[in-house]
């Protein structure tokens, strides 16, 4: 297993210095940079921009190096923690993003706990009760919740949530907590919040799992193993929870690559729609301006998450099912 | 009549190249950083990780395992020694080098109470030493699970299943 774990280490080396060079080639495709999309919206206002300060600001943010002494200051700088300069909040990006990466992890957080509580019991039950009512109702359930979108759903619960519950329309807390400190009320407010849109981004990803781990259990259900250990008398929860619902599960554990990133970006359109403090929205408008270290940040940010969770899924599966596929060969 | 199993140096190569490749990415930044920052707390820990990696294989390099009928021992750099009817537990694992697991190598552990000796598939001999284990554990009736099994059937070791699992399954039955 330790070597195991040093091969895999290794691979994730070259793997993050390609996405890096990748991200930053990405950032620097449209033409210009920062400064020229922002004359350019000077002019377009009518107003003139000071062309000196701009030259003394290119000159400041390094965008007057080529892009190659860019990327090499970038990539120093990320390993150093130090993740650039925005330009549009004019911060360091280590301060613009630290808030908002904590509340997006709380709520993916609060969203993976609640779709894995909600999805693997109605999934063990559909596949148990296959084409019973029951299981008609929670497919229907299921599909519903695939076919519905996400931002409608939003706007539908942030009117619900008003209406029945009182709670303030967008964002995570009430406003007057908004830039206070911490403190019980700022709590008590987050978690009021909390919920809708932890049910919003968690509806489609509850549904998709049911239909999945429904079908993984099925698929197990049907095999030999299982109707032979029921003949033999093991008792029906104890075969079921031991043997197919493990196998049934590995397909999860190899998502977990997805999950982290998700944790991070998810939902960035939910996030609009219903004024989250998230990264999503931050993201899309680091982009649409050209704030090169800020969204090449959050992108690199998600990379390394999405490095790790494969990593991490890798070493999970290698521990709990480290089995050859009979079509290969074991070599070395 | 006794047998041995050994790493040649051709076996070990890749390792000692990841295990340098590990310390240059690593070690490398950790030292041009200059004072102390968040990177290295990732990389420092991780220089180490490469290290310990390196010196496990200059062992493993050095080792030989050496059987006969009463039971097995390491020489080299590493001494333990275990008799067949001592082997508490063992295990085939299987390590893929791809995410479509048709690829990779096999880690055979043997455990007593009192040693833990490892095998690989890079290891000359290891078809041998991984039949003369199997044929200790199907003598002692050790339970084995499936993945090992699955695995021992995949090179050619036929594992029936065993003796407590075929009286379980009797017991059952009855």
């Amino acid at each position: 297993m330790f070597q195991y774990l040093i091969r895999r280490l290794l691979v994730m080396v070259p793997t993050l210095l390609a996405i890096s060079a990748i991200v930053f080639t990405i950032i620097q495709l449209p033409p210009g940079d920062y400064l020229s999309t922002l004359i350019a919206e000077l002019q377009s206002q009518g107003e003139t921009a000071n062309l000196e300060r701009i030259a003394f600001l290119r000159e400041q943010y390094g965008l007057d190096r080529t892009p190659v002494e860019q990327y090499f200051h970038w990539l120093f700088g990320l390993l150093e923690g130090d993740l650039g300069w925005s330009f549009e909040y004019n911060l360091p990006v280590n301060q613009v993003i630290g808030d908002r990466l904590a509340l997006s992890f709380l709520i993916a957080f609060v969203t993976v706990l609640f779709t894995y509580a909600v999805a693997f019991p109605i999934g063990i039950y559909s596949a148990t009760h296959q084409y019973s009512w029951g299981d008609y109702g929670l497919t229907l359930l299921g599909f519903l919740g695939l076919a519905t979108p996400s931002f409608l759903l939003a706007l539908v619960m942030l009117y619900l949530a008003n209406v029945w519950f009182g709670t303030s329309i967008g964002g995570l807390m009430d406003p007057e907590y908004i830039d206070a400190p911490m403190s019980w009320g700022k709590f008590v407010s987050v978690l009021e919040h909390l919920w809708i849109p932890v049910l919003v981004i968690g509806t489609s990803g509850t549904a998709a799992m049911i239909r999945r781990l429904r079908a993984n259990l099925l698929d197990e259900l049907q095999k030999q193993y299982f109707t032979t250990a029921k003949a033999k008398g093991l008792p029906p929860r104890r075969a079921l929870l031991k043997y197919p619902l493990r196998m049934s599960l590995n397909p999860f554990i190899s998502d977990i690559g997805d999950l982290l990133p998700h944790m991070i970006s998810g939902a960035a359109i939910v996030s609009v729609v219903m004024s989250l403090p998230t990264n999503g929205p931050m993201l899309l408008a680091a982009l649409r301006s050209q704030d090169m270290y800020l969204a090449g940040s959050f992108l690199m940010i998600e990379a390394v998450l999405i490095v790790v969770g494969v990593f991490l899924s890798d070493l999970a599966l290698a521990a709990l099912d480290p089995r050859i596929r009979l079509h290969g060969g074991a070599t070395k | 009549m006794t047998e041995r199993l050994s790493y040649p140096v051709k076996a070990v190569m890749g390792d000692y190249a990841r295990a340098a490749i590990g310390i240059i990415f690593t070690g490398v930044p950790a030292l041009s950083l200059g004072q102390w920052t968040f990177a290295h707390w990732l990389l420092v820990p991780l220089c180490l990780l490469f290290l310990v990696f390196a010196w496990r294989t200059r062992v493993r390099q050095r080792t030989a395992i050496v059987w006969d009928d009463t039971g097995l021992s390491l020489s080299g750099s590493a001494q333990a020694s275990v008799r067949w009817n001592q082997v508490r537990s063992l295990k085939l694992a299987f390590y893929a080098t791809g995410r479509d697991r048709t690829g990779g190598w096999m880690q055979l552990t043997l455990k007593s109470d009192a040693a833990k000796i490892s095998a690989d598939s890079a290891a000359d001999n290891f078809p041998a030493f991984a039949a003369r284990a199997a044929l200790a554990a199907q003598a002692l009736d050790l339970p084995i699970d499936d993945a090992t099994r699955a695995n021992f059937n995949a090179i050619g070791i036929p594992f029936a299943p065993s003796v407590r699992e075929t009286a379980a399954i009797d017991e059952a039955n009855a």
